[in-house]
């Protein structure tokens, strides 16, 4: 999606919420905002990749940035 | 033959100098299958109680377990195993790597080192060749230093574990290193090692592993690699390693800082899997078998070393809970303890210790060498380092642990020396996470977090909850990872990638032709781990539920700051989640295991 | 066609030489494979790999021509004629032909590509 970003749901993360969906994005906009809209508690999200880098939730996105939501949730 | 086993034993007694081998029991591996099964029952089995951990009578063991070797991922851990001399009590530590994979090739399943040899030896084993040498070059080098060196000598075929200068002086956290920069580094197994002049063992091996159903061992081994390899959580773990969970664990305010006065660490910038990533990591180093390389060989140029990791335990502890706020300079602390072969997580647990109590004023400059002690001191921490290894001065304290730190120090410091069971908990701070406290509290070598990571369990169900649920986790959990242990296998593709664990039941029927369901294979975990509870009762008079209370600071300290801002968990409470925990093991009310559950598990050996 | 490695992707796990020795001997045994992994530790800290380029010249060198192509071009050993002189093992430019105790004659890659189906890095493909 040329406006927007690729989103991906990792592992017991798909319990809540899509495995892998194309999102629009605002300016500005940053992760803990994308996690809020798809009602995720953001406990539950433990590890955030952009474009195949960790990044903190506050880092702002871009049009065209893959995203990767990697929980650590359900005990190890 | 034993199918999925190397099929025979290697007993050495040090003090006569001499080797017998004896065919691997079939009872056992039926009853215990390997790893720290084998470990549990021989520790139990041939320790009278009360022998001194650093005293002829202590034994090492090290085991292989049935899937070592073998082409299932993840099949590449080693159990170390004695009564430890850092807390008196039961531990094994495991290490990743390629050992038990070549101690099978060998044809050995387990190696027990008994008694003290009057000299520095290493033990040589070359298939059905084995041999003490004489280790007088070897003795007093560095762990990486000496690895190099036997390699040199041997060829770079044979696999290493060894102890450094730590193990050699003594310090109770000393560790066993293998290929250059991984440890089994917890409760002073490498400490054992050192009391018993064993500076090395080297072996290589060149013989086939029987399997039951070869095609089918293949078919199952490969549909488990594929399950890996597809994960889409398999690009992250190879890209960070454990080093990812840094960031996580800070903003869960469980990543230990200063002493865990704190959980969260407020300079994380320069202490992310990321920046180490992009800033130091060379290569993807796996374990065998591992189709998933969290191992991150690192260099850093501001020291000038190579290293493996930091690891997130290290991170923790050379970093956030001894204030330093740079991964470089972690690197070289960790490239230290790697050196002089002693526990990151113990050796910076003591040092943030003994920096808050001179901070508090407990210890001042008389107490240290002259040394001002401040979190976030690069150079006073490598400083302290290596005075613990060479036990100068303060090092000498702080060489025992902070359970024996905290007494000589006194002015109320036990409160917040940060032990259960005499051993330095690890990586979590806990106070708003009652199934990881629990976990901490009921760990069966002392406080150590690989028995169950139960912390992601309070995350997705509520942190506040002290409920039934929150025990029972634990415990299925203390039973899930100890059976890895004891097949030889790695958590990390069950936990990270999501590797269903069904999985190891057609494959372990696959290899060693023996029909057990995954009902089967946790009774066996159950068994041990009531097992070692029992070596505990035998070793501690009046062993019980006093053991398992954390540190006071975990019930009586608010966390000051960050996400987990005022909590902690209550004496109340942590009395509750015991009472809990207790009663869903079947055991009494004071922590020891029941005659009926003793005798429903097989262990009628055990007296009550 | 050949086996190449880029070592820079190589982890040290081995998988692939616990697959050939899967595939080639049907036993699980690293020590009975095809291809190498020299790790370079503690400095640089890096794996070299080491495959067979099918240059031939193990063919050449054989007194007794037992070694020829099979359908994909690649040189086996034919062990039936082998007289396990080892002059092959000597002459290759890789130190890509290995020998067993378990085994009279030595063995060598046959482009059976199982290494590079098990080899979770993409490190390993035939060219």
């Amino acid at each position: 999606m040329k406006d927007g970003i690729e989103l991906t749901l990792v592992g017991l993360l798909k319990k809540y919420g899509p495995a892998q969906v194309s999102l629009p994005i605002e300016s500005g906009q940053t992760v803990l905002d994308v996690i809020g809209r798809l009602g995720l508690n953001p406990e539950l999200v433990a590890i955030v990749m952009v474009n195949g880098r960790q990044r903190f939730k506050d880092s702002p996105l871009h049009p065209g940035d893959r995203v990767k939501l990697l929980p650590l949730i359900g005990g190890g | 033959m034993l199918n999925g086993y190397g099929g025979q034993v290697l007993r050495v007694n040090l003090t006569q100098g001499s080797v017998e081998k004896s065919d691997l029991d079939p009872d056992l591996a039926r009853d215990y299958l390997g790893g720290r099964g084998f470990a549990a029952k021989i520790l139990y089995s041939e320790l009278e109680k009360g022998v001194d951990p650093l005293g002829e009578a202590n034994k090492l063991v090290v085991a292989a377990g049935p899937i070592s070797g073998l082409l299932i991922p993840g099949a590449g851990k080693t159990t170390f195993a004695a009564k430890s001399p850092a807390t008196g009590g039961y531990a094994d530590s495991n290490v990743g790597g390629m050992l038990s994979a070549e101690m099978k090739f060998a044809g050995y399943d387990l190696i027990i080192a008994e008694g003290v040899s009057p000299k520095p030896v290493y033990l040589y084993i070359d298939n059905d060749t084995v041999e003490l040498r004489d280790a007088k070059d070897y003795w007093g080098q560095g762990a990486i230093t000496a690895e190099t060196a036997l390699k040199k000598e041997l060829g770079d075929d044979f696999q290493i574990a060894l102890v450094g200068p730590g193990a050699e002086n003594l310090v109770k956290y000393a560790c066993i290193c293998h290929d250059f920069g991984r440890q089994a580094g917890r409760a002073g197994v490498g400490t054992v090692m050192g009391s018993k002049k064993l500076k090395a063992i080297a072996v290589r091996g060149n013989k086939s592993i029987p399997v039951a159903d070869v095609g089918e061992f293949r078919r199952v081994g490969r549909e488990m690699l594929e399950f890996c390899k597809n994960s889409d959580a398999w690009d992250v773990w190879v890209r960070l390693g454990t080093a990812g969970v840094n960031v996580p664990s800070n903003e869960w305010g469980s990543f230990p800082t200063r002493n865990f006065q704190s959980g969260h660490f407020e300079e994380m910038d320069k202490m992310t899997g990321e920046y180490m990533r992009e800033q130091i990591v060379v290569t993807d180093k796996a374990c065998f078998a591992c189709p998933c390389a969290c191992g991150k060989y690192s260099y850093t140029k501001k020291w000038d070393v190579h290293v493996e990791g930091p690891e997130y335990e290290t991170a923790a502890f050379l970093g956030a809970d001894v204030g330093i706020p740079d991964i470089e300079d972690v690197a070289y602390a960790n490239y230290l303890c790697d050196e002089l072969g002693i526990d990151t997580i113990s050796a910076g647990n003591v040092i943030a210790f003994a920096i808050e109590c001179f901070e508090k004023g407990i210890i001042t400059t008389e107490d240290t060498d002259g040394l001002a002690l401040s979190f976030g001191d690069s150079e006073g921490v490598f400083e302290l380092i290596q005075k613990i290894a060479k036990r100068e001065g303060i090092g000498d304290v702080l060489a025992e642990g902070v359970r024996y730190a905290a007494e000589v120090f006194g002015g109320g410091s036990s409160d917040f020396a940060m032990q259960i069971k005499g051993l330095e908990i690890s990586g979590y701070e806990s106070r708003d996470a009652p199934a990881m406290m629990l976990a901490y509290m009921t760990a069966d070598i002392g406080a150590h977090h690989n028995r169950a990571w139960a912390i992601t369990y309070d995350i997705e169900v509520g942190r506040d909850g002290v409920t039934p649920d929150k025990a029972a986790k634990v415990i299925e959990l203390q039973h899930i990872r100890p059976l890895l242990d004891a097949l030889g296998g790695c958590r990390l593709q069950w936990v990270e990638l999501g590797m269903p664990l069904d999985y190891y039941v057609p494959a372990m029927k696959a290899i060693t032709g023996v029909d057990r369901s995954w009902d089967d294979l946790i009774h066996i975990a159950e068994r041990v781990w009531n097992l070692t509870r029992s070596f505990w009762v035998r070793e501690m008079d009046g062993f019980g539920r006093e053991w398992d209370y954390p540190p006071p600071r975990w019930y009586t300290d608010p966390v000051p700051t960050g996400p987990s801002k005022g909590k902690l968990i209550t004496k109340e409470n942590v009395d509750k989640l015991l009472d809990m925990y207790y009663e869903q093991r079947g055991w009494d009310q004071n922590g020891i295991p029941t005659r009926e559950k003793l005798d429903q598990l097989g262990l009628d050996f055990v007296p009550s | 066609m050949h086996l190449t490695a880029d070592s820079s992707k190589c982890t040290g796990c081995r998988l692939c030489q616990l697959a050939c020795s899967l595939y080639h001997f049907q036993e699980n045994n690293p020590k009975k494979s095809c291809l190498a992994i020299d790790p370079k530790f503690p400095d640089p800290g890096v794996f070299e790999v080491r495959t067979c380029t099918q240059c031939g010249e193990c063919a050449e060198v054989c007194p007794v021509e037992a070694i020829v192509q099979n359908e994909k071009g690649a040189y086996y050993i034919d062990s039936e004629e082998c007289t396990a002189c080892l002059e092959c093992v000597e002459v290759c430019p890789e130190n890509v032909i290995f020998t067993h105790p378990d085994r009279e004659a030595p063995f060598q890659c046959n482009l059976c590509e199982a290494c590079v189906d098990f080899c979770a890095y993409g490190a390993l493909s035939v060219e």
